[in-house]
């Protein structure tokens, strides 16, 4: 919270300066920051008291932005930095992985890529599936009702969005129309959004400016090209039968019956998507 | 390539270790996501590479199979 305080301070003074400063900024559009947020999640819908979180990041530059959990992005930073033409090795294996976070979500959206278009990235195993849908699809109530998050101002408005109704709080001292998840179009930084039933909630953990540059843009990779409903299906039929994929890419893994029967249960019970429609 | 692959199979078995801190307990192969105990399982990866890949869940497992498929295989 006290490095949250200051790099608020940093960005958000009440000198007029430095306001002046940073709106000109970002009116160049040539601050770059790194949003995290806390998700707190019920990952099976019959049962409330499970709940977890995971740290999500947020990357916002110019008109665009990339968000994932701290897993993925770390994970797939990891590997691809990993320097190619080292030698391979267990010890280098393992020392890459204790920096990976645990994660659920295995996810990447990219807003503003292509311009006005939202992407949304995910792999099921070895295969890179994306689809392309329109950045501007949420209809916002903004509300008159304001109080105060840490250092900042924010001000409630409200939205349906697939299947669910969500309370956001924003702030228009960020004059970045963006969010965690797919959410974005309000005047100001998402700060926290949560539904009506507490399934999904994102609070603001900590905002920074980067100092080195960084690009946002997506791996070129051999993606499948596909819809969210399609990629819906396909992730429910991973579910259903999660060693399929791994062993139609000719990996094998001796799991035993009831490792089997344990994963596909694990797997299914996560049945409560953030997207419910 | 295959003089490799066994080399790496044989001399190289990878054991993925997963980052939570492991209990000295005898465990079962039922492994529940609340345990925090490891169990490990033969994977043999799409270029040949094989060894054990170890987790304190199924999903685990299977997270680190899918790093080590790149690490090992992807380039």
């Amino acid at each position: 919270m006290k490095i949250l305080n200051l790099l608020i301070l940093l960005v958000i003074s009440n000198n007029v300066f430095a306001q002046k400063t940073l709106i000109s900024d970002l009116e160049k559009n040539s601050i770059q920051y790194k949003v995290v947020y806390l998700l707190t999640y019920q990952p099976n819908k019959s049962n409330p008291n499970n709940l977890q979180t995971e740290e999500m990041y947020l990357y916002l530059d110019e008109g665009m932005s990339k968000f994932g959990s701290a897993g993925k992005i770390v994970g797939d930073s990891i590997m691809a930095n990993r320097g190619k033409d080292k030698k391979k090795s267990r010890s280098d294996f393992l020392r890459l992985m204790a920096k990976i976070p645990d994660t659920k979500f295995n996810y990447l959206i990219y807003k503003g890529i292509p311009k006005t278009k939202m992407t949304f990235s995910q792999n099921i195993f070895k295969d890179d599936f994306k689809y392309e849908t329109s950045k501007d699809q949420f209809e916002w109530e903004i509300h008159s009702e304001t109080k105060k998050f840490e250092n900042l101002n924010i001000q409630r408005a409200t939205t349906e969005f697939a299947g669910r109704y969500y309370t956001a709080w924003f702030t228009s001292e960020i004059p970045v129309s963006d969010g965690p998840y797919k959410f974005n179009g309000l005047p100001g930084l998402i700060v926290k959004i949560r539904d009506d039933k507490g399934h999904y909630s994102f609070e603001l953990k900590e905002i920074k400016i980067l100092k080195n540059p960084f690009t946002i843009n997506i791996p070129t990779k051999d993606y499948i090209e596909t819809n969210r409903e399609k990629l819906g299906q396909l992730i429910q039929e991973d579910k259903e039968n999660p060693m399929r994929a791994m062993e139609s890419a000719g990996v094998s893994i001796e799991f035993s019956k009831q490792q089997k029967r344990d994963l596909r249960t694990s797997k299914m019970k996560r049945n409560n998507p953030i997207e419910l429609e | 390539m295959k003089n490799i692959s066994k080399i790496l199979g044989i001399g190289i078995s990878f054991i993925l270790l997963s980052f939570t801190p492991l209990v000295n307990e005898k465990t079962s192969s039922v492994v529940l996501d609340e345990a925090l105990v490891s169990t490990c399982v033969p994977v043999t990866l799409s270029c040949g590479v094989s060894g054990d890949a170890c987790g304190v869940s199924t999903e685990q497992i299977i997270t680190q199979v899918e790093y080590a498929e790149e690490y090992w295989c992807g380039d």
